[in-house]
């Protein structure tokens, strides 16, 4: 993400869901372009912790969950930030990990209309 | 020092030669012609030099007659960034002293000057004839000119001091300052008396009033070319119409020129250029730096006393394009043009013109325009319907979740569901401890975090995640009772199919019972939810406990649950029944309440279930404290507060 995002649309499923900061992206090309969007990064994972999600409800697939908490420093801005993000990991045809589900969300208060 | 004479002789010319080459400014006014009349440039004569003949003298005495100064390069830029005033002449003197004594080595040439030290860099110099006010203003300048000719003598801001009948006024001309200096005494008035003159250099301490100021609009008025939006302000202090009305306008005078900038920004905001040449100014500073003349792309400073583009920096954010900064002593110190565009453009990007001369163009890599990050939403949902089922969820589980007693919730927990916790809840250093909420006790947590990232040996990583409803829900009921936030909550579904549902849930929540200063913690949940049978059930949990921002922790519980527990995704007010396996007979039972009052019973309910769920009172104590405060929420929890503190609460209060 931080350092060769260009590879990074290899990691999703073409069904793939991403949701970052409740905006939300489905398919390959828009993906890409949100990946294309975001401002340069760099991230610090401090927690991670990780599930295997029953195959009964994978349809025999290895799936796991997978939830990491870190700081995240943009580019654009002076301060750091920290971050929740979630994944659904899943093994493609090739025994190749990809990720079917991956959510983000800035630690902030929530602004509501 | 030949060198650095050398410097200032080029400067005077160049001065004199910025004059004719404002070629973009239209509309100048009618007292450009009088610049060579009172710039007596001749000041070089005035400076006297000879080798230091007695090194002691500095040190014996006569220190406040005849003072040392051995670079005159270095002097230039103190007297012009901080000579000005009485105050920091002063300092300056003690800091030459030092100066001097360090460098006079054998037979090194030291400039002395005589009197009370004018410096010919300087902007403004006051003079005053001490009892003066008995000559009548036109008979006193006369005497004055008589000894000074064949300088010019132009007072400004003459004033008549009644306490001591001194009269005072500014001189702008270095030679005709030194002259009026050397005058002193050796003018004989008309009674036989000698006129004593002191001058001394001075910021001029105006203060423009309302009718001044609005006597300056018409002046700028004159002064704008509409058709060019262009104002020429240039030599502004000396303008006829100010003069005649006795206003003294020197923009090297901060208040002042806040004052005209203030004006112009108001009048004319979409001015386009602007002409400051020739008033003295050393800084630019404004009360709003870099929010005014947005419009603003050509201006003239030219013929000015900035010794350094630092002077500029309130002017940072402009747009200016084209600025002339001639015959300021900036200009002498910087011989290498590119160093000076480049100062010059640190102050103003957009340059794209210096002092006539047009600049290379900068030449960057396209590496796009910086990206800006796509605000936050409260919820994401991957499928519409997914609403019906995640929104009485989380509604329903919270509402357990936040009771006393977490047990029921077992049924929202599939037989081998997965639940593992992990937290970041460092102990605070003092500087993050704050008065919006407490650290808590993080050993509530810290004990079945399950940080991947240090926990390595399996045994240990098997251990803390928890498997089996029994399990889950043991673990669930060890932690801390709690009171969430609905308001605080983002909500994204990422996925709906007809196999799973995987939500996440973020906010905050605060611990009970609620201290002065609460425990908030924020929080982030990741979901597996499996259909089973007719309702679903949870199959993994992730729990996150960490440390709100401030932010966070600002809002978190400002808007008062009325309505109990709801989460942030807009729907239809009433959700149908929802096959949730949990709920079912699990929501927490409230006894019905009678009350005349208007609010309609559920609403009641909730508030009771609300106060209960913060105070950790039962219901019927909760809704005692609300038919109280006549069902004003905000005032059942201040008075339970209150009681709380006073320890009057019962104990029976606390029994469910």
């Amino acid at each position: 993400m931080d350092k060769k995002r260009l590879l990074m649309p290899k990691l999703y499923l073409d069904s793939a869901a991403v949701v970052w900061n409740g905006n939300g992206f489905s398919g390959k090309e828009s993906i890409i372009k949100h990946l294309e969007d975001l401002p340069g990064s760099h991230h610090t994972v401090t927690t991670l912790d990780a599930q295997k999600v029953p195959e009964s409800v994978t349809g025999n697939k290895l799936a796991y969950v997978i939830q990491v908490y870190g700081i995240v420093k943009y580019e654009i801005h002076r301060e750091q930030k920290s971050f929740h993000q979630n994944f659904m990991i899943i093994t493609d045809e090739d025994n190749k990990w990809k990720i079917a589900s991956d959510c983000f969300r800035l630690q902030d208060a929530i602004q509501k209309s | 020092m030949n060198r650095k004479f050398k410097n200032k002789k080029r400067e005077v010319a160049e001065h004199k030669s910025g004059f004719n080459e404002f070629p973009r400014l239209e509309g100048r006014s009618q007292n450009r012609n009088r610049h060579n009349y009172e710039n007596g440039d001749n000041f070089e004569i005035r400076r006297v030099k000879f080798k230091n003949t007695n090194p002691n003298a500095g040190r014996r005495g006569n220190i406040r007659k005849e003072w040392l100064i051995d670079r005159l390069s270095d002097d230039v830029d103190m007297m012009i960034s901080v000579g000005h005033g009485e105050s920091s002449k002063s300092s300056d003197r003690g800091r030459r002293y030092k100066g001097g004594g360090g460098g006079r080595g054998p037979g090194s040439e030291l400039a002395i000057r005589r009197g009370p030290g004018l410096m010919p860099k300087n902007t403004w110099f006051k003079v005053t004839v001490v009892r003066g006010g008995k000559f009548e203003r036109n008979q006193l300048l006369k005497m004055l000119l008589s000894y000074i000719q064949p300088l010019p003598l132009i007072p400004y801001y003459f004033r008549n001091n009644t306490n001591n009948n001194n009269i005072s006024f500014f001189v702008g001309d270095f030679s005709t300052a030194n002259s009026l200096q050397k005058a002193s005494g050796k003018i004989t008035s008309t009674d036989g008396q000698r006129i004593i003159i002191h001058v001394f250099e001075c910021k001029p301490d105006i203060v423009l009033k309302q009718q001044d100021q609005d006597k300056i609009k018409n002046v700028l008025a004159k002064r704008y070319n509409p058709t060019m939006k262009a104002l020429d302000l240039s030599r502004l202090y000396d303008d006829m119409s100010l003069k005649a009305e006795e206003i003294f306008v020197p923009l090297s005078v901060p208040a002042v020129l806040m004052c005209v900038v203030k004006i112009i920004d108001e009048t004319i905001p979409d001015l386009f250029a602007l002409d400051m040449s020739d008033n003295k100014m050393f800084q630019f500073l404004i009360s709003t730096p870099g929010d005014v003349l947005q419009n603003l792309k050509i201006l003239h400073l030219s013929n000015n006393k900035f010794a350094h583009f630092n002077s500029l920096q309130h002017l940072k954010n402009m747009n200016v394009e084209e600025l002339v900064m001639k015959g300021n002593p900036l200009c002498s110190r910087m011989r290498d043009q590119t160093i000076y565009a480049k100062e010059a453009r640190k102050i103003f990007p957009k340059l794209v013109r210096l002092d006539g001369i047009d600049l290379p163009p900068v030449i960057t890599f396209d590496a796009g325009t910086p990206a800006k990050l796509l605000p936050a939403q409260a919820s994401f949902l991957c499928s519409p319907e997914g609403q019906a089922v995640i929104k009485p969820f989380i509604q329903q589980y919270f509402e357990i979740y936040d009771s006393d007693n977490r047990a029921p919730l077992i049924e929202a927990y599939s037989e081998n569901a997965q639940f593992s916790l992990s937290c970041s809840l460092p102990y605070p250093s003092k500087s993050e401890k704050n008065l919006l909420f407490s650290h808590g006790n993080p050993e509530d947590y810290t004990q079945m975090n399950r940080n991947l990232c240090k926990i390595k040996p399996p045994h240990v990583r098997k251990q803390k995640l928890h498997i089996g409803r029994e399990n889950v829900m043991k673990c669930l009921s060890c932690l801390p009772k709690t009171n969430h936030d609905p308001s605080s909550f983002t909500v994204d579904l990422t996925i709906f199919t007809s196999q799973l549902l995987m939500v996440s849930l973020s906010g905050v929540f605060r611990e009970r019972p609620v201290q002065t200063i609460p425990v908030i913690r924020s929080f982030s949940r990741t979901f597996v939810i499996v259909p089973v049978n007719n309702g679903f059930c949870i199959i993994n949990e992730l729990l996150f406990v960490g440390i709100p921002t401030l932010e966070q922790a600002k809002v978190a519980f400002k808007s008062a649950p009325v309505s109990g527990p709801s989460t942030p995704i807009a729907s239809p007010s009433a959700v149908g029944p929802v096959p949730i396996v949990s709920p079912v007979g699990l929501s927490p039972v409230v006894s019905p309440v009678g009350s005349p009052q208007e609010l309609d019973i559920a609403t009641k309910q909730a508030m009771c279930t609300a106060l209960a769920g913060v105070t950790g009172m039962n219901l019927l104590w909760s809704e005692k404290c609300l038919v109280e405060t006549n069902w004003n929420y905000d005032l059942g929890l201040q008075a339970y507060g209150e009681l709380k503190s006073r320890g009057v609460i019962p104990p029976e209060a606390f029994i469910k």
